[in-house]
């Protein structure tokens, strides 16, 4: 049963993974791959390096992230900044939307509307 | 920006192995922000060791294998090892070299044996080596050839020394009965002309059978001469001496058959060749054998 959870608890990270991405990277602005793989796992949603750069670089590639390498200012060695492009704007938009429809949808599932006659009558 | 770390740079190695298909320069700055990756968590925690560090990235084959589903690309398969593809290299190369060897061997020394009748030669590899075919020495009663005899009057006098040379021949040296220089020799019926030649300088006269290819000779030489004998390729018998001799042969066999009623000094001494036991005397009048040969043995009887 335990297995079972963890696979679908895996499978269900994947799904909203991007998400979260857009959603740090929008609330910082810009920030690194290191940086990136700090924040997902003080949010509980842990990434393997081997797993997170590879998305990275698909979704610089298809013009949702665009990204930056900085070596002025920076102590040591250069890093790579990610940050939001407009196209990645409008398309965390979208996916916010709707994932907000998903979970309303869940919500409607859990806790389902039940319509009765005295609830039909318009409040005092 | 250098680790100079062996691991990470072996593993950076194979990851940028295994992102083939991807082109040069995405390749290259993948490699750089996995490197950038491994300094920040080196930086984070200095007492991390690397292969947990690079354990926790991921093998390069499955990181290259994201990178290349990610762009729609065919995951590579990566070979179980990289020394299996050199070893069947190496192993392919050896085959190549070596027919390419085998063929210039062929064509440069065609034909590989050959057999010149006339001379009853065996040839190897185009004539770099020659065999005699015919190599029963001991066969006296061969009667190929023209059997020609020579007799050259020597003064005993002035002549103190008789120098010999013969090329690819039997030889036998005798004492002569009288003072004359008697040659008995069986060779090609068509090299009688070229039997032999000689001339005297000084106090030397000088015999050539270096002309009478595969001759057989047997030398009658008179006493009191000295006798300086040069071979190459062939047989000399030396029976029961009577004269200072002295030898320089190479490739071939000696054959001392001493004379017991007299005494002799041996000198003997061989190059990758054998040399049977000789008795050296110590008499004051004995007589010295001198020999140097190279390749072949020095024997008794």
């Amino acid at each position: 049963m335990e297995m079972n959870i963890d696979n679908w608890k895996t499978q269900v990270r994947k799904g909203y993974l991007e998400l979260c991405l857009l959603l740090i990277i929008r609330r910082y602005g810009r920030i690194y791959g290191f940086d990136l793989l700090e924040k997902l796992r003080q949010a509980d949603l842990p990434v393997k390096e081997g797993t997170l750069y590879p998305l990275l670089n698909r979704m610089t590639e298809d013009g949702t992230l665009g990204a930056v390498w900085e070596t002025a200012n920076v102590k040591g060695h250069p890093r790579k900044f990610y940050s939001l492009t407009e196209d990645g704007f409008k398309l965390l938009e979208t996916m916010r939307h709707e994932f907000n429809a998903m979970i309303e949808l869940y919500q409607n599932l859990e806790n389902p509307v039940e319509v009765s006659r005295d609830d039909s009558k318009p409040a005092d | 920006m250098t680790t100079a770390n062996p691991q990470i740079e072996t593993y950076l190695s194979a990851l940028d192995r295994a992102l083939g298909p991807i082109q040069a320069s995405t390749r290259a700055e993948i490699i750089l922000e996995i490197k950038s990756h491994i300094l920040d968590a080196l930086a984070q925690d200095p007492n991390r060791s690397i292969p947990s560090l690079l354990a926790s990235i991921g093998e390069p084959e499955t990181v290259a294998n994201r990178y290349l589903l990610e762009k729609g690309l065919k995951p590579g398969k990566s070979p179980k090892s990289p020394i299996v593809k050199w070893l069947v290299i190496g192993f392919l190369g050896t085959v190549a070299l070596s027919i390419l060897s085998a063929g210039v061997v062929i064509y440069k020394f065609f034909p590989l044996v050959d057999y010149d009748r006339d001379r009853s030669l065996v040839r190897i590899l185009g004539g770099m080596i020659s065999v005699k075919g015919n190599v029963n020495y001991d066969d006296d009663n061969d009667t190929d050839g023209s059997q020609r005899d020579f007799v050259e009057a020597i003064d005993v006098n002035r002549i103190k020394t008789i120098s010999v040379m013969a090329l690819n021949s039997r030889l036998v040296v005798k004492p002569s009965q009288d003072a004359q220089l008697h040659l008995n020799c069986k060779g090609r019926p068509d090299a009688d002309a070229n039997l032999k030649q000689t001339r005297v300088e000084g106090d030397t006269f000088y015999l050539s059978l270096a002309e009478s290819f595969e001759s057989r000779c047997t030398l009658h030489v008179p006493a009191s001469v000295a006798i300086a004998i040069q071979v190459t390729n062939g047989r000399l018998v030396l029976e029961a001496p009577r004269n200072h001799i002295s030898v320089k042969m190479a490739n071939g066999m000696i054959r001392i058959h001493p004379d017991p009623a007299r005494h002799y000094q041996y000198h003997l001494e061989t190059i990758n060749g054998a040399v049977d036991h000789f008795e050296s005397s110590s008499e004051p009048g004995a007589l010295e054998i001198n020999i140097s040969l190279a390749n072949g043995r020095i024997s008794r009887d």
